[in-house]
């Protein structure tokens, strides 16, 4: 449910208040680029999908039902946004954007970033291996870290398809990440 | 509950990462995308989805509509469900933007010049109100036409989409 800041900033999108749209845009962009970027493995393609679907939100607040819970909504149109860019075709790769972006992290050595980025590569590219509605699934449980209600909910499916699903994409997962074990099997 | 190895592996590498400032500038001034060559079957096939929709949007006309001021939204709605992006001035001088909605097959944005009421209709076969001054004109492939009640009328909707 909405608290009563939240409520007074949807109402006010709702009425076409574009300073409220930008608190709510601040408020969720986190959310929406990463859940495009880790479905999607590519910053390009996860900047067209967080566009769209802020776009979808400014397009359709008005429709949004007060009672509702707003970020299951939002998590829908990120969800369908997603599957709609995956659909028209557009090439959903691994980047390389991530090396600068490494390189560029305070704190580490040039080798550490370099194997962070090589790992989170990997996993990255694995994980967009995975048939869609897997992919998905694993991205809301480990990016946004839901419970397997809130991802039925929002898929519009079972607790149990979800839980198939994530099950599936698991031993798919350990399979491919199995050169990985070593490292984190501490 | 049970973890798998690879499950801290998967939290720690798909993890919630912080969105670029640019987002905000690419859903407030939404740019073209570069878009691949159109193979001639896509473009056969979208021409045939096109004229379904029209169809069906002309024999059961759509109650999907939307009431706003604010130009952002009203462009966003626009390219959200037509698809087709304009590019409204975000105050336009002497013009208020209503709404915009769908009507027999075509997009229709309503404005305000003054007290009285105008239309910029995108798409479709548009036959204008009697007495009413018209506009029509074709910009990235998609036709649209502006109807207002006056000639003035008329020149100042022009400021919808450009400045001056």
């Amino acid at each position: 449910m909405l608290d009563a800041n939240d409520r007074e900033v949807i109402e006010a999108c709702q009425r076409g208040d574009s300073d409220a749209f930008r608190v709510l845009f601040e408020a969720h962009k986190d959310r929406v680029y990463s859940i495009a970027l880790r479905y999607s493995g590519d910053r390009a393609a996860a900047m067209d999908i967080a566009q769209d679907a802020f776009m979808k939100v400014l397009a359709s607040i008005h429709e949004f039902r007060r009672d509702a819970g707003f970020e299951s909504w939002l998590y829908r149109i990120v969800v369908n946004t997603c599957l709609d860019y995956q659909r028209r075709g557009r090439r959903l790769l691994p980047f390389l954007g991530e090396l600068i972006d490494a390189v560029k992290a305070p704190g580490e050595t040039v080798l550490h970033r370099l194997m962070r980025t090589e790992v989170e590569d990997d996993v990255q590219r694995i994980v967009a291996k995975l048939p869609d509605e897997q992919r998905m699934v694993v991205v809301l449980r480990y990016t946004e870290g839901l419970s397997y209600d809130e991802i039925s909910a929002i898929l519009g499916c079972s607790p149990g398809t979800v839980a198939s699903r994530l099950n599936r994409a698991h031993k798919a997962l350990e399979r491919r990440l199995s050169h990985l074990r070593g490292v984190f099997h501490a | 509950m049970h973890k798998e190895w690879f499950e801290p592996v998967l939290a720690q590498h798909l993890d919630r990462v912080v969105a670029p400032d640019e987002l905000w500038d690419r859903v407030q001034r939404p740019a073209r995308r570069p878009r691949g060559r159109i193979s001639v079957n896509a473009a056969a096939v979208a021409m045939i989805a096109l004229a379904i929709a029209v169809l069906v949007a002309w024999v059961f006309p759509s109650h999907r509509n939307m009431q706003s001021s604010d130009a952002v939204q009203v462009r966003a709605w626009v390219r959200a469900n037509a698809g087709i992006d304009v590019p409204f001035v975000a105050q336009p001088a002497g013009v208020r933007l209503i709404g915009a909605g769908f009507s027999k097959g075509s997009v229709e944005i309503a404005y305000q010049v003054r007290d009285r009421q105008g239309k910029l209709i995108l798409g479709g076969r548009h036959t204008p109100a009697g007495g009413a001054k018209v506009f029509r004109g074709s910009v990235d492939g998609h036709t649209f036409t502006l109807e207002c009640t006056t000639a003035e009328d008329l020149k100042m909707a022009c400021n919808l989409c450009h400045i001056g």
